[in-house]
């Protein structure tokens, strides 16, 4: 076939074009000669994944190939090259920032790669990529169990060096999760394997300072941070060698090593990367400021705190000036008083007298740099927690919202439950009660007998369904015991139910986990094929353990983020300040754990 | 006994008057319809009426409220409950107040004339629906031994083989909260203390 020919002449071409845009260019050509054709043509699926590799590749690049060759293997038919595009679609998604869309796709990809095993290394390569995505949206459980699977295929593949990236993102999860220990195993194994990469060991000694770090062992963290350190300056890289000098500066702080401190800091102020956002560069003039204010050189840190404030002036204007007003008055202060002490003490060594009164000037002194640390601590802590509780507000406001609505559906629903009952239920009894003493033709009475029966069963059901009136009444036991009865009813699930301790539950929380359950016990009926459903709640002395459990075919959780139903269930646990996790896999049932603080 | 005084509580006016309309037609000409509970303690002083028939869930009443005020007060009046709703959970308070019926509205003219009737003749009158909830209740209660849960019968195996809760966690890819919750689940409810205590039940009931 001339065509395939075409492609592959060029491909042999590649590696000698030595300049993105063109090997860009090249590839996107024949991605589209390749797609030319009636036929789909798999010796030219790669060029589609070696533009993925080029680094210039812009996301819509990628987007726009990814979805054209998607829709042309939609057109022909075939599942030739639909991981790829998808993959490539993922990725795009992935590098705008649109993480659980992009997840989406690439699970599609990862599925169909599983189910064939055509491309193993690619497969692993998704998995890693989907445990990354996880990862940055914080489900971190989820994001290990990707990196496992990824590290599985790869471990067959009989080429080690490739697990290098498997272990630093295991190592870092785990870090992220707390397990430090699992953590630094990851991160070592992946150190070994980095061999002469000196990128992939300045990634990864830094990341594994990082943890030590937060273990707060500062020895071996600069150990590792000047290993990377070593390695980015060899690389020449900027924004690593100002990340690490940061790092090691904050050790030194640490340490109260303050010159070491000051001269990393400087060191990262040099290399700053041009796009850094103004948070880190903030950041380092912040602890430049507090190492000269603790070598008592309070000019300089005041012209640090200057820039730092200055930075920061774009968000917090009015405070910010304040600030700096503050910090001049206690530099001018504490020149004055600095002045007045070496006069005293000219005075009193002139007078060769009185050590006693030095030695209270010291101590005086010694307070006035006390009060002028602390008050900078204080400024800095007011200022930090305001940013984030701007963040958090912005966070209650959207589930104020939602909590609201739901509460709104609730009301809603008990009215309608109301009406259908009192009202619809009611008529349709009393028109029974006139039929049944109609004198009609027998055959013609039964049946609208039965048609009405079906009915007022009907309405009694669903009336029911949409009330919460027995859990108001009698409380959550009752309540879950009745939607165990409702549930037994259809026929389709066994219900186990374990209750203790919820005698003394405050009726918010009866509240929140009644629809909670109810939410997920409707799941379980319509979607899980599930025989069993094992409900349990457990009120502790601080803490309501809640697991809803089924036997049923399990679900994708990422594929399940859009759910309305999970949307509402998030929106109560928030509402009750809980946490709660889902432990599901394809064909082996699901559980659902929820924790409560109790007050 | 065409004069047997009978009361009709229900909030729904066009199935009380139904009710009533079928009544007379098969003989009780003495009957007084009440759509909840004001004007019931004044009828009840004046006259005691030997039935009421009650509805449950009405807009400004609460039939289970209503009828246990009923017996407590005045505890030679039967009480027929006549209802839409078939729970359990009221089927189990009436038997505890002590009502002498409880049928459902949509049963046949016939059945709700026989349950008056047989009330009144001093039995007690339960829709076999009704009679179904009752016995499924038993059943329920015999039922009491601890049954595990998939993920817990999972734990409890790898409990069993002598993994640690975090080598537990690990190897299922769960948090160790999950793991302790699983474990204190079990041992909740088996009613054990500990998990040797587990471990051997676990063998004694074949699950391991």
């Amino acid at each position: 076939m001339p065509l395939s020919k075409y492609v592959c002449f060029i491909l042999l071409l590649l590696p000698f074009i030595g300049n993105s845009q063109g090997r860009i260019q090249v590839l996107t050509d024949s991605i589209r000669i390749a797609m030319s054709g009636p036929d789909p043509d798999s010796s030219s699926l790669h060029v589609l994944l070696n533009l993925v590799q080029v680094p210039g590749t812009s996301p819509d690049t990628l987007l726009k190939y990814g979805k054209q060759w998607y829709a042309y293997t939609e057109r022909t038919a075939t599942v030739n090259g639909k991981p790829e595009a998808l993959y490539v679609i993922g990725l795009a998604l992935y590098r705008k920032g649109l993480n659980s869309k992009a997840a989406e796709y690439l699970y599609k990809a990862a599925a169909i790669w599983d189910r064939d095993g055509s491309n193993p290394l690619q497969l692993a390569r998704t998995f890693e990529l989907i445990a990354g995505i996880q990862k940055t949206m914080q489900q971190y459980e989820t994001a290990l169990k990707f990196y496992r699977r990824s590290m599985a295929i790869k471990s067959k593949l009989r080429s080690p060096s490739i697990l290098l990236s498997t272990y630093n993102g295991l190592g870092n999860t785990f870090r992220l999760v707390k397990q430090i220990d699992s953590a630094i195993f990851y991160l070592k194994k992946a150190y070994m394997l980095s061999g002469d990469n000196d990128l992939a060991q300045a990634q990864v000694s830094n990341n594994l300072g990082n943890i030590y770090w937060s273990e707060k062992d500062w020895q071996t963290a600069a150990g590792w941070y000047n290993k990377a350190l070593n390695s980015f300056i060899k690389l020449n890289q900027e924004e690593g060698i100002s990340e690490v000098s940061f790092n090691l500066g904050t050790i030194a702080t640490q340490q109260k090593q303050y010159k070491k401190a000051i001269s990393y800091y400087q060191r990262c102020l040099k290399n700053l990367p041009q796009n850094l956002s103004l948070e880190h560069i903030e950041w380092v003039y912040e602890h430049l400021a507090d190492a000269y204010y603790h070598t008592g050189n309070f000019n300089k840190a005041y012209i640090n705190e200057v820039a730092y404030l200055k930075v920061k002036d774009s968000t917090l204007p009015l405070k910010v000036q304040q600030s700096i007003a503050d910090l001049q008055e206690k530099y001018e202060t504490e020149k004055k008083e600095h002045a007045l002490a070496l006069e005293q003490e000219k005075t009193a060594r002139l007078q060769a007298t009185n050590s006693y009164q030095l030695r209270l000037l010291f101590l005086l002194s010694g307070i006035v740099l006390l009060v002028g640390g602390m008050g900078g601590v204080i400024i800095w802590n007011v200022r930090r927690k305001q940013i984030l509780a701007n963040e958090l507000k912005d966070k209650e406001q959207a589930l104020k919202t939602n909590i609201a609505m739901l509460a709104g559906r609730e009301q809603e629903r008990n009215r309608i439950a109301r009406d259908l009952h009192d009202r619809l239920g009611g008529t349709l009894c009393s028109v029974q009660l006139c039929v049944d003493s109609m004198n009609d033709s027998p055959p013609v009475k039964e049946k609208i007998n039965m048609l009405l029966d079906t009915a007022i069963n009907d309405v009694r059901r669903i009336s029911h369904d949409l009330s919460d009136n027995i859990l108001l009444k009698y409380g959550l036991e009752a309540g879950l015991k009745d939607i165990r009865e409702s549930i037994e009813m259809t026929g389709q699930l066994k219900v186990t139910l374990y209750l203790q301790g919820l005698e003394k539950l405050p009726m918010h929380v009866s509240v929140e986990i009644y629809y909670i359950i109810r939410e997920l016990a409707t799941n379980a009926i319509r979607h899980s094929e599930a025989s069993q459903l094992f409900i349990q709640v457990r009120g502790e002395k601080n803490e309501l353990v809640l697991t809803v459990e089924d036997n049923g075919k399990g679900f994708d959780p990422v594929a399940m983020n859009k759910g309305m139903g999970l949307a509402n269930i998030e929106t109560r646990v928030r509402k009750l300040k809980g946490d709660y996790t889902i432990d599901t896999v394809k064909g082996n049932g699901s559980c659902f754990y929820f924790s409560i603080p109790l007050l | 006994m065409s004069d047997q005084f009978i009361i009709i509580i229900d909030d729904h006016r066009l199935f009380a008057e139904g009710v009533g309309s079928l009544l007379e037609g098969n003989g009780f000409n003495n009957i007084k319809i009440l759509s909840g509970e004001n004007q019931l303690g004044f009828q009840l002083q004046a006259a005691e009426p030997p039935l009421i028939l009650l509805d449950l869930v009405m807009e400004n009443a609460d039939g289970i409220e209503l009828a246990a005020n009923i017996k407590l007060n005045y505890p030679a009046v039967k009480i027929l409950v006549v209802s839409m709703h078939a729970r359990r959970i009221y089927l189990e308070k009436l038997l505890k107040i002590g009502v002498e019926g409880y049928i459902l509205k949509n049963v046949s003219n016939q059945e709700m004339v026989t349950a008056i009737r047989r009330i009144l003749q001093g039995e007690r009158y339960f829709s076999p629906m009704l009679g179904e909830m009752m016995l499924r209740n038993m059943t329920e209660m015999e039922y009491t031994a601890a049954v595990l849960t998939p993920r817990e019968k999972e734990i409890l195996k790898l409990i069993a083989e002598g993994g640690s809760t975090k080598e537990i966690a690990d190897q299922l890819s769960l948090s160790i909260n999950t793991i302790e919750t699983h474990r204190k689940n079990m041992l909740f409810k088996t009613g054990l203390r500990n998990v040797a205590q587990l471990i051997k039940w676990g063998y004694e009931n074949g699950l391991l």
